[in-house]
């Protein structure tokens, strides 16, 4: 077959190695809208769910039983299912409606009529009605924190970076199960090293996650995992009754727990019976509605790659965030497992909850590079942090992240890494050594590491486990070791399990372990100039990325290093020689030394002046003052010109090369692109004016390609150009210019 | 209100004590529970206020109890007796009637749909 050069390139591009398929509903490979899913429908008998989406209560299933018993909320069930789902959507984006009588009203639907109604919304609509029913007022962030050695010092000053970054919550898993308590530990120690309040959780399977809870050594749990059909359910080995049992467990012992669901696991279980993704997602957010869960995690999670390689994928996995948030869950929305080999659509695909704000942005943004995040590498990872962060910057948009420089972060690395060594030595775990310490503040990955005795460690972990210490003798050893503040903020944290706030819906901390909620915080927006601003003190904060210099930094007043100085001889007379003029703008060597490709003044006026001489011309330098315009300089310094050539050079090292008669913005050859030149050039520039005086027929001038010149150095030129401009003295003559030797 | 408080001899003791039972001393209540619960209603969340409902309950019971009671109602580990009788003692042993009527639901759920274990096991 014969091939387009242009489609052979492109299929090298990151996004051709993602994998696309077309729908075919009866393998469930469809996101939403499937000819399988049922037509909403609801019937009450005297104030019992008598049928859902089509079926009646002697054929529900175990998922239908629970939610016509526990979720649906039958006072507002009639008025809602009798609802348009177009007006009910359309309520969803009004700035009129108040989040709080959308969630009563959807709290009422079944998973088919919710379904229906985010069915009717574009993208963008979604955006702003989630946007309006997140639960909390303020976005935040959740990250991973894992290493691939399970260093404890590597990730305590992980924990303790993320901390200092803003992330309300940490979460860990393990690569060696066993492992969890220490993992637990570092990360408890790491997170409240600058500052209270982080909420912790390992990842690892229920019993142990409950008794590492129980230790003080975690505060929240988000693996209970639940499916939107029986089949599925019953494969990952629960019920509705047993999560939703292990969810008052949790409140019990005062642990925060979210579900976790999304769309495309049921398929990838082979249970879907050919239904869509969200409609099962629907009935999987109704399940955590009625277990009480305070929120959910969900956006796909890990399987996001299935639903992403349909068509209208990535608008069905914010269709689910939405869903949930709708219902009055909180939403750690996604984003944490890879999803596209393309940068450009990774990042297209953020936008969807990183712009609306969601209560959790990710869940579970992986602060350290990919080869150490034991969840199966992050979507956005330790690399990726600058990015995140100017496009907060970018955009007036808080997505949980706060800037910070690397001087603070490697003192917090350290100091995270100092306590947990502290702690280990002071309960009498194997030693943390200075090495490990120092390397875990510099790390870039585990690798960096010091080998560690796994063996000694496990064996110590599981004592640990079993034996009796807790988070209070974890606090005593900081506090013997003097790191009291630490020891502080851990016991602020068991603390805070006596109240129980953190357990209200989308709850996170103050570092002064005041509780954020829906309840005390919620969410208030209503259109422009309600709910969350980025204003004031926080803005100040997203703004200030270290990479962002003052005007003063990137374009230093004269240093007195232009390598050429000038002395004025005299008012500029019309030349009667067959010279060149070299007309130089107002700061030239002056308040200016350097030309925007970085040559001093001094190189590049000798330049010029050698280029004119090769060519056996005469050349006279000329100071302009009456304009900093280019072609302004070279149109006076032509006016001056004996032979009526003059090269006109702004500070810049933007130049042109004007002969007499020609109109001010015309000229013979303009050099723009000051960036782009070079002593050759400028030698050339130099030649070329001789020529033209000679009327001979000038040469090219060599100027370099480099299309990202201007977007680097668009800042730098305006504030060059503003200096010249203040140089500026209108009316006052151009001088004669000599070199002082 | 005052009491004698031997602090001198008390204060190993309370130490010694929180080895034993974890950080239970620092353990949310069975009021504060009711009382996040009663929040919740307020606000509008009804089946959260259940679910604190339901915890306040089992702050009563200990803790390989919840983990053998979460083991007993997953698929297939329970008959349709054993799930009543665990209902039963979980209410009545621990003054828990909301949560012995979850698992009232959950063995009748089970029955009809298939989830219980064999006869003579579970």
């Amino acid at each position: 077959m014969m091939r387009s050069k242009r489609f052979e390139k492109r299929e090298e591009r990151a996004v051709n190695r993602d994998t696309f398929v077309q729908e075919e509903a009866s393998l469930g490979l469809t996101v939403m809208d499937s000819p399988n899913d049922p037509k909403p429908s609801l019937r009450l008998e005297a104030g019992r769910v008598v049928e859902i989406d089509g079926r009646e209560e002697a054929e529900f299933d175990v998922i239908d039983r629970y939610i016509a018993r526990y979720a649906i909320n039958t006072e507002t069930a009639t008025e809602a299912m009798a609802m348009d789902p177009l007006l009910l959507a359309r309520m969803l984006v009004d700035i009129n409606t108040p989040r709080k009588r959308l969630v009563q009203l959807l709290s009422g639907c079944t998973p088919a009529k919710l379904c229906a109604i985010v069915s009717h919304l574009n993208v963008v609509e979604m955006m702003m009605a989630l946007q309006k029913m997140r639960a909390r007022r303020r976005p935040g962030n959740q990250a991973h924190v894992t290493n691939w050695r399970e260093n404890p010092a590597l990730m305590a000053a992980d924990a303790a970076e993320g901390a200092l970054r803003g992330f309300d919550e940490l979460e860990t898993t393990c690569r060696v199960a066993r492992m969890a308590p220490f993992n637990a530990l570092a990360i408890l120690v790491g997170s409240q090293t600058p500052r209270g309040g982080v909420l912790t959780q390992c990842a690892v399977e229920e019993a142990l996650n409950l008794r590492l809870g129980l230790k003080g050594l975690t505060s929240y749990a988000e693996t209970l995992s639940v499916y939107g059909t029986d089949e599925s359910m019953r494969d990952g080995d629960d019920t509705p009754w047993s999560k939703g049992f292990l969810a008052s467990a949790y409140a019990s012992r005062g642990i925060k727990i979210r579900f976790t669901s999304g769309t495309g696991s049921e398929t990838l279980m082979g249970w879907e019976a050919g239904r869509s993704m969200l409609y099962l997602e629907a009935r999987c957010l109704m399940i955590a509605k009625g277990a009480g869960a305070q929120g959910v995690q969900n956006g796909s999670i890990s399987c996001v790659a299935l639903p992403s390689a349909l068509p209208g994928g990535v608008r069905a996995i914010l269709a689910e965030n939405l869903i949930a948030a709708a219902l009055g869950l909180e939403v750690a929305s996604g984003n944490d497992a890879m999803s596209s080999h393309s940068d450009m659509r990774k990042a297209a695909k953020l936008m969807l909850q990183f712009l609306p704000g969601t209560d959790f942005i990710t869940s579970g943004y992986s602060s350290m590079p990919r080869q150490d995040n034991m969840f199966g590498g992050g979507n956005f990872d330790a690399d990726d942090l600058d990015d995140w962060m100017i496009i907060q910057r970018d955009m007036r948009v808080d997505a949980g992240i706060e800037p910070v420089g690397e001087a603070e972060v490697l003192e917090t690395r350290r100091r995270g890494a100092q306590a947990i060594q502290a702690v280990f030595r002071g309960l009498g775990f194997p030693e943390i050594s200075d090495a490990e310490v120092e390397a875990a503040t510099t790390a870039y990955a585990s690798d960096d590491m010091p080998e560690r005795e796994l063996v000694a460690d496990i064996a110590a972990a599981d004592a640990f486990l079993d034996g009796p210490l807790t988070a209070f003798d974890v606090a005593q050893a900081l506090q013997d070791a003097g790191f009291t503040d630490i020891a502080e903020n851990i016991r602020g944290m068991q603390r805070v399990r006596v109240a129980g706030d953190y357990l209200q819906p989308a709850a996170i901390l103050t570092k002064d372990f005041a509780t954020e909620s829906a309840f005390t915080d919620g969410n208030d927006y209503l259109g422009p100039g309600t709910g969350f601003r980025l204003e004031g003190e926080e803005w100040r904060k997203i703004a200030a990325i270290p990479q962002a210099r003052s005007a003063e930094e990137m374009v230093p007043i004269s240093s007195g290093k232009a390598g050429i100085a000038l002395r004025e001889k005299g008012t500029a007379a019309i030349g009667t020689e067959p010279e060149v003029v070299v007309a130089l703008g107002p700061a030239f060597a002056d308040t200016l030394d350097t030309t925007l490709c970085g040559l001093s003044h001094g190189e590049t006026l000798r330049e010029i002046l050698a280029g004119i001489a090769g060519c056996g011309v005469k050349a006279r330098i000329v100071k302009v003052f009456a304009t900093a315009d280019c072609g302004m300089i070279g149109h006076e310094g032509a006016r001056l010109s004996g032979s009526g050539i003059a090269i006109g050079l702004q500070s810049k090292g933007t130049a042109v090369i004007q002969r007499k008669g020609l109109a001010p913005l015309n000229n013979l050859e303009l050099f723009a692109q000051a960036p782009l030149l070079s002593r050759e050039a400028y030698r050339q520039i130099g030649a070329n004016a001789a020529s033209h005086a000679l009327r001979r027929p000038p040469t090219p001038v060599p100027v370099k390609v480099d299309n990202m010149a201007r977007l680097r150095l668009i800042v730098h030129a305006l504030l060059m150009h503003k200096r010249e401009v203040a140089r500026v003295q209108r009316g006052r003559a151009a001088m004669d210019m000599e070199v002082i030797p | 209100m005052t009491r004698e408080r031997p602090e001198v001899t008390r204060e190993p003791e309370e130490a010694d004590l929180r080895r034993k039972i974890g950080s239970t001393d620092v353990t949310i209540s069975r009021e504060t529970l009711l009382a996040q619960a009663a929040r919740a209603e307020v606000e509008g969340y009804p089946q959260l206020a259940r679910n604190f409902r339901r915890a306040a309950e089992l702050t009563a019971i200990p803790n390989d109890v919840l983990l053998q009671t979460y083991e007993k109602l997953r698929p297939y580990r329970s008959t349709y007796y054993a799930l009543l009788a665990l209902s039963q003692e979980i209410s009545a042993r621990y003054d828990a009637p909301e949560t012995g009527e979850y698992i009232r639901h959950a063995a009748e759920a089970y029955r009809e749909k298939g989830l219980l274990a064999e006869e003579g096991s579970g």
